[in-house]
């Protein structure tokens, strides 16, 4: 039997548009001081903390290595550091192969990211494109998602209204997160007020530019019980790789998403998923993703993500409770954040937005055009 | 007769004298064996600037044997077989002076099968392309403050609080210490030369996509009232790159380096150009 | 931000990441150019084994790992719309002013469809399953743009 795993700690910044008066160095501390405080560790070789995994990308950083620019700030002078350049929520799952092999009992994982740095983010993700084939014609992730939107509008109940009303409740929530405070509150009318973006998705609809960082601290059960007194354990955690070309997929069969929540839930010994979860946090980086996504988990019947709005479905299975990412935060950290948000409501710490006794959730998180990748996570509680 | 991928192993190995590149060939001599199992055995001799590939039944005589089944050696003929590669799954093996038989590799001419001699080789399509993405980026605090500075001439270390060592351009924290670096002080800027590469190749400059003009000098400066590896990287007066001298500290021996002072640029606005770079102070 | 943050000694300074890349299309893939270049012709690779034909093409078949780099096989310079959006949202990587139509086509003989430009038409009039054919660049960048767009014919 591998050993459990325990989140300890969460510490994160604010999101917002333009942390214009910090580096990512500095963002980077805020994180890592009150999770030290928070634990009481150090990064002694004994009892420290053995691992450090950051979550950075070199073109969002716009400098090569992007890792080895804050070494310092991870605390990983010397010591043993790792980079994921992958959804943040993959740091989790590194740490948590890295303790339950033995190799390491407590891993630091801090994610950051600074979306407002380029001068624009679609030209950032269009760089993931081929350069003879699909960048010449202007590929990004928000026209890939404009192409999955239509095709989902096509092949589900969703409609503009509904994704007026996802928008409008993201909002909502977000007021409640003390973590997203300019994000703004639109009306339902606003929002299909907006103009397009990439056909169906409206300008709204897309999750905005912001800058933050976040982190945790893992440990091994023995060390996460010495810690804190109610570690939340990461009991499943699975992931998938579609397609790189978008016509080798069908971008409607949420296929990567599916395979991905099957392996997290057999892990996690789920044989019935749906009314499982307290809490769900879920990387909605445009409007329709909520929906379709929460169809791909198998926690809403598939093709019927509009009804599922139009009956309360996201408050009642206590989706989003954070805003998700239409509130903000950047495309590298979506999943992390996700996990650091589960974590606070299975903790008792998630504030105004707290879910009462809070005891298994799931977050998710997404990368690539498209929904190219999807990683899941499940988190409980004793 | 035995084919491999279309190509029958025996026309393969006969070709050798007609691919055989003598130009290249002129510093090479010896006696080479091809041993490929069923398909048969031959020596190859090679001597100045000739060859002669003969049948044998004994290849003891050789400097080198290579050893394969004919499919791998026709498979690496052709290109669609990686000879490291298939000596790593143990299907090929070199008995003898291994290093002779890899100097031999390059001496002949790719074999072409028959009736494919006029096809032109594949074009290969590259595609030249910067990329390149606006900026903005952030100072913070620390290295605000650093940058703001030089605009005033002055170059500013920050200083740990535990272990008292000075870092410019400073970092927000100590790495050694793990703890926010604190107090600031004002160091050189004049210093002693303590390092110093001569870069012929430049790398292209991420921040423009232009590489740079070589040679050019990288240097560490030991600032005044710094100490130990407290260096500060900046460039050196291009015109100057044979005339200074390194300064060093080994095992106690001291070796005085020459003295740098900084040339600032007459419009400065807070970025690290604003020094110019570094030249001898006489 | 920390409320006793002192942003006095913060600013930002303008730059770019700009970074001279030499890509290189690869074997398979430079046949495809070179042919699409030279010829008008837009070619497949066929994997017998999965039975698709897979445009780009490529190598290795990505589900059942087979080397595909010999299984040539030409498909229709015409074929459908499967799906699209209009681009509305200016950028510089972009390339054409917007908006423009991205469409997904699927090419006559092809199982997998390409991203391409659909023009010679509103937005407002596009439709799936429509079809649509090659209209071929003048000049060449040696890239998918060796087709310049797609436009509606009949079917
Ligand atoms: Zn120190
Ligand atoms: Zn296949």
């Amino acid at each position: 039997m591998a050993r459990r795993v325990g989140i300890c700690a969460v510490a994160q910044t604010t999101y917002q548009r333009d942390k214009w008066h910090e580096r990512f160095q500095g963002m980077a501390l805020e994180v890592l001081e009150p999770l030290l405080e928070k634990t009481g560790l150090d990064f002694s070789e004994e009892q420290g903390i053995g691992m450090s995994i950051s979550v950075s990308d070199d073109v969002f950083d716009a400098r090569t290595i992007s890792d080895n620019a804050m070494t310092d700030v991870l605390g990983a002078h010397m010591r043993c550091e790792e980079k994921v350049a992958q959804e943040g929520i993959q740091a989790l799952y590194y740490g948590l192969a890295a303790i339950q092999s033995g190799h390491v009992d407590v891993v630091l994982v801090l994610g950051h990211c600074k979306e407002s740095q380029g001068k624009s983010r679609n030209m950032v993700t269009h760089l993931a494109f081929d350069p003879f084939y699909t960048r010449p014609v202007g590929l990004d992730f928000t026209a890939a998602a404009g192409m999955q939107a239509q095709a989902y509008a096509a092949a589900s109940d969703v409609t503009d209204d509904h994704l007026a009303e996802v928008v409008a409740r993201a909002g909502r929530m977000a007021r409640m997160n003390p973590a997203t405070p300019e994000t703004a509150v639109y009306s339902r009318e606003e929002v299909l007020a907006s103009p397009m973006l990439a056909d169906p998705i409206r300008a709204h609809h897309a999750y905005p530019v912001s800058d933050g960082a976040v982190g945790m601290i893992l440990a091994a059960e023995d060390r996460a019980r010495d810690i804190c007194a109610h570690p939340v354990w990461i009991t499943g955690v699975g992931n998938c790789m579609d397609s790189f070309f978008l016509g080798d997929r069908d971008l409607t069969s949420n296929f990567a998403l599916k395979k991905a929540a099957a392996r997290a839930y057999r892990r996690a010994g789920i044989d019935t998923p749906r009314d499982t979860f307290d809490v769900i946090e879920i990387s909605d980086q445009y409007a329709y993703q909520q929906p379709m996504w929460m169809e791909g988990l198998g926690l809403v019947d598939e093709g019927r993500g509009g009804a599922w709005i139009a009956g309360g479905g996201p408050d009642a299975m206590k989706v989003n409770r954070s805003g998700g990412m239409l509130a903000g935060n950047p495309l590298l950290l979506g999943g992390l954040v996700r996990a650091a948000e589960v974590s606070l409501q299975l903790m008792g710490q998630a504030g105004d937005r707290q879910v009462a006794d809070a005891r298994r959730g799931l977050a998710h998180g997404v990368m690539g055009p498209a929904g190219q990748f999807h990683a899941v996570a499940i988190l409980e509680r004793d | 007769m035995t084919t491999y991928f279309g190509v029958n192993v025996v026309d393969v190995i006969e070709s050798l004298p007609a691919r055989f590149r003598e130009e290249a060939a002129a510093d090479i001599s010896g006696s080479f064996g091809y041993d490929l199992e069923d398909a048969g055995r031959w020596r190859l001799t090679i001597g100045g600037g000739g060859l002669t590939l003969t049948p044998a039944d004994v290849l003891d005589d050789c400097q080198a044997v290579l050893i394969t089944d004919p499919q791998t050696f026709v498979g690496i003929q052709l290109g669609k077989i990686d000879a490291a590669e298939a000596m790593g799954l143990q299907k090929l093996s070199v008995t003898g002076d291994r290093r002779a038989f890899g100097s031999i590799a390059g001496l002949f001419q790719k074999y072409v099968p028959p009736g494919q001699e006029t096809l032109s080789e594949v074009e290969l399509v590259v595609l030249k392309q910067t990329i390149s993405v606006g900026q903005n980026f952030a100072t913070g605090p620390v290295m605000g403050r650093f940058l703001k500075g030089l605009k005033e001439r002055k170059i500013l270390a920050i200083r740990c609080p535990v272990c008292g060592r000075r870092q410019s351009p400073p970092r927000e924290i100590c790495a050694v210490c793990r703890v926010r670096n604190t107090e600031w002080v004002e160091v050189g800027p004049k210093g002693e030369m303590r390092m110093l590469e001569y870069v012929y190749y430049a790398s292209p400059d991420p921040l423009t996509g232009d590489t740079r003009e070589t040679p050019y000098g990288a240097i560490g400066v030991l600032l005044d009232g710094c100490q130990d590896e407290e260096v500060f990287w900046h460039l050196l007066n291009p015109a100057q790159l044979d005339q200074v001298q390194m300064g060093s500290v080994i095992n106690g021996r001291v070796r005085k380096g020459s003295r740098l002072r900084p040339v600032w640029a007459q419009k400065r606005t807070g970025s690290i150009d604003d020094i110019q770079y570094f030249e001898l102070d006489t | 931000m920390p409320s006793d943050f002192d942003t006095s000694d913060c600013y930002t300074i303008p730059g770019k990441l700009a970074l001279p890349y030499t890509y290189f299309a690869g074997r398979v893939g430079s046949r495809f150019i070179t042919t699409l270049r030279d010829r008008h012709k837009i070619m497949g690779v066929r994997c017998d084994h999965c039975d698709m034909v897979l445009v780009p093409p490529r190598q290795t078949c990505e589900r059942c790992l087979r080397d595909l780099s010999d299984q040539w096989c030409e498909v229709g310079t015409r074929g459908e719309v499967v799906n699209y959006t209009v681009v509305r949202y200016p950028d510089r990587h972009q390339p054409r002013p917007v908006p423009f139509v991205l469409a997904m086509i699927r090419l006559e003989g092809a199982d997998t469809p390409i991203v391409h430009l659909l023009e010679e038409i509103a937005p407002e009039q596009v439709v799936i399953g429509m079809a649509v054919e090659a209209v071929f660049a003048v000049k060449t960048t040696a890239t998918i743009r060796d087709i310049d767009h797609f436009k509606p014919c009949d079917s």
